[in-house]
């Protein structure tokens, strides 16, 4: 049976889907970390389930794209059975979603789900009353800990095939009803798709929401709705949907004042917390303090493991294989090449990724992220943005990929443009391992810090220059700022996996292939003819004609470009060959140019292929540009 | 905390639109200017005709202003909370 998990935005539909599934659907402490649909089946009590995690909904009136594809997909197929997560804590408000999920007349269970953090906040819920008066199971649950999810399965089986039951209690004033009765009768027969009701289709024509249903209204149907709508309003004094929506609210505070009950919250050291991280100076340092102290910190980290690992490569390769090999031969190009492969990968990237990853959602589960776009809407509203693309931008120092997917939680195309180029300028964890163990090692943390504080300047002058050439109002942002969660080490380990599976399965093997290939190119003397054709453009940055190939490698993946770069200059020991200039511009350059293959991919999806286009070629010639001024200012400086 | 949407929010009350109010401040609002998508968007984090609001704080740089609202916190942008008008309770 297929069973949707529905409901709004950062109630944990993701964790119950992770509890039965295994963790694949990535989790966060900020509304909107889910933006696709998961899919996964599991067998549970002896039963298989097809089990869908939706983006969050406020409401089947969608907003933005994830909300979009949440809602259609509720309305177009086959779910033979919703489980609305409430979160326990935002009961009151949660409710309009559940009696607007009633009303499409798919079975149904409700799971109050965070009870822990109800209770915490004082309020008590009856789950039996609630029951009674909604006519629909009621699982309590806390899934974070894996509490009442078997129960909710239990529950889940039991209500196959029951449509929810009319209850007398939920029903709206008698005029509204009227409405809804006398729009139903102009519906043709043929409205009554697999599994949603008539009363749904007539109050989403009603609302004036009727795009997106199946079958789609005939133009008779649309004008009697038309004809409803304005007698309703006109009686109301407002818009038809604005009643409808009264109506789900006025119901949904009566169900909440039956069925909770609301004392004194306890005493909780996070709204002391909130002083410090949203006052209106000291929130600003301590997010700079933070993201210094975690760069450095990510940095101290990989240096000290990058030495000892890279040695112990290199002893082993003098040590194992040397001896049994003859320089020269083609023999040790290959060996010597899959080794540097393997190395690259072991004693240069995951000593930066793994803390860095881990450190990512380390903040993004304890639910600092949306802080930031309240501390950041200001200030991004001077780059033709708002605090919503603060999601984006950030988890852009992660992996530019979930960043460009993160974008659809931004209701203007425009918007979604211009948060993904942004994004994609911010250097991903992949692009930090260049930065780290380029130029922090070589030429010391600070070098390293001027990158990144170099990068967010860029970015805020692209920002600025990419809003005055594509103008337009920006609706504005509302953002929810959920409650701090201290995060669970288990989760933080998966997601970390999850996250780190990516480098192991697809990029290592590239890795040791690219250096493979690299290495019999060198070998046959091919890599002279690609480095001859690049020679322009490595000699307008001032690097040396070898590093040419590095740059197309570093199309595949970013990180690829250092350890090719290790390769091509036949050292692991960068600063006895590349000047700290060219170091710098090297790295300058790999941060800005075009994105990496998979944000490639990623970004045509998100704002399609003329776009892409557009964003590529801007960021190509950003780099080209910065690369060049870089080196004729450092040439200036270093030599002056 | 909690609201119910009275029928008859057309009374003469000393208003102002919620980016005006300083924090802290407790507010109802009487009225959603502009059109249908703001009203709905604000609407969904309970920010309608009738509901209470706490004004918690306001960013800095015309910044957000962040109000709790049934339960929840919301960060609602200077644009956004101009069209949103008030009064202010005791």
């Amino acid at each position: 049976m297929k069973v949707a998990l529905v409901g709004q935005p950062n109630c944990g539909k993701s964790t119950i889907f992770n509890v039965v599934a295994g963790y694949r659907s990535a989790t966060a402490n900020f509304p909107g970390t889910t933006v696709r649909i998961a899919w996964s089946k599991v067998r549970l009590n002896g039963l298989l389930f097809e089990l869908v995690d939706l983006p969050g909904i406020y409401s089947l009136t969608a907003s933005n794209p994830a909300e979009k594809s949440a809602r259609d997909y509720l309305l177009s197929s086959d779910i033979d059975l919703i489980v609305n997560v409430v979160d326990a804590s935002l009961l009151s408000r949660s409710l309009e979603l559940t009696l607007e999920l009633r009303e499409t007349g798919i079975p149904m269970v409700v799971c109050l789900n965070m009870m822990d953090d109800a209770r915490r906040k004082g309020i008590e819920i009856d789950a039996r009353r609630l029951r009674e008066l909604l006519r629909l199971p009621v699982v309590e649950t806390v899934a974070r800990r894996g509490v009442g999810v078997r129960n909710l399965f239990t529950q889940v089986g039991l209500q196959r095939g029951h449509a929810p039951a009319p209850a007398e209690a939920l029903a709206w004033h008698r005029d509204v009803e009227a409405a809804v009765e006398a729009m139903e009768k102009y519906l043709p027969d043929g409205v009554s798709n697999k599994h949603l009701s008539r009363r749904f289709f007539a109050i989403k024509l009603l609302e004036g929401e009727g795009d997106g249903l199946t079958p789609a209204p005939t133009a008779a149907t649309e004008a009697a709705a038309e004809g409803i709508r304005e007698e309703l309003a006109q009686m109301h004094g407002r818009p038809a949907d604005s009643v409808v929506m009264s109506e789900r609210h006025d119901r949904s505070m009566w169900l909440f004042e039956q069925a909770a009950k609301v004392g004194r919250p306890r005493a909780d050291i996070r709204v002391a917390l909130d002083n410090l991280v949203m006052h209106p100076v000291g929130g600003y340092v301590f997010l700079l303090l933070l993201l210094l102290g975690f760069f450095y910190g990510v940095f101290r980290v990989g240096s000290a493991l990058e030495d000892v690992l890279l040695g112990a490569f290199e002893s082993g390769f003098a040590a194992w294989l040397a001896p049994s090999l003859t320089a020269g031969t083609l023999a040790h190009a290959v060996v010597r090449s899959v080794w540097e492969g393997l190395a690259g990968g072991a004693a240069i990237v995951l000593p930066y990724l793994v803390p860095l990853l881990v450190g990512l959602a380390f903040l993004e589960d304890v639910g600092y992220l949306p802080r930031v776009a309240y501390l950041m809407d200001g200030l991004l509203h001077r780059i033709g943005l708002h605090g919503t693309s603060t999601v984006p931008l950030m988890l852009g120092y992660g992996c530019s990929v979930p960043a460009c997917m993160a974008t659809r939680i931004l209701a203007s195309r425009r918007d979604r443009f211009l948060a993904c180029v942004l994004a994609c300028l911010v250097p991903c964890s992949a692009r930090s391992v260049v930065i780290l163990a380029l130029v922090a090692f070589y030429l010391g943390p600070l070098w390293a810090l001027g990158v990144y504080a170099f990068n967010i300047v860029v970015v805020i002058l692209a920002g600025r220059l990419l809003a005055r050439l594509w103008p337009e109002v920006s609706p504005g942002m509302i953002l929810e700022v959920p409650r701090y969660q201290w995060p669970s080490a288990s989760v933080v380990v998966k997601k970390v996996w999850l996250r780190l599976r990516e480098f192991v399965v697809v990029s290592w093997p590239l890795l040791v292939g690219g250096s493979v290939v690299l290495g019999l190119a060198e070998y046959r003397h091919w890599d002279q003819v690609i480095n001859a054709g690049l020679a322009p453009l490595t000699g307008a940055l001032g690097l040396p004609v070898a590093v040419g190939t590095t740059l197309i490698f570093g199309v595949l993946r970013k990180e690829l470009s250092l350890l090719m770069l290790m390769q091509a200059l036949g050292t692991s020991d960068i600063g006895s060959v590349l000047s700290s200039a060219q170091i710098l511009v090297f790295t300058l350059f790999i941060t800005f140019y075009t994105p990496c293959l998979a944000t490639l991919v990623a970004l045509a999806t998100e704002i399609g292929k003329k776009l892409t286009a557009l964003a590529v070629a801007f960021s190509f010639a950003l780099a080209l540009l910065l690369g060049v001024a870089a080196r004729w200012l450092l040439g200036l400086l270093l030599a002056g | 905390m909690l609201s119910s949407a009275p029928r008859d929010a057309g009374k003469h009350v000393p208003v102002v639109s919620l980016d005006q109010v300083a924090a802290p401040a407790r507010v109802r609002v009487v009225k959603v200017a502009d059109g249908r998508r703001t009203r709905q968007l604000l609407a969904q984090l309970s920010i309608r005709v009738g509901s209470q609001l706490e004004v918690q704080r306001a960013a800095p740089l015309a910044g957000p202003i962040l109000v709790g609202s049934a339960g929840s916190v919301v960060a609602v942008s200077r644009g956004l909370a101009g069209k949103v008008i008030v009064e202010v309770l005791a």
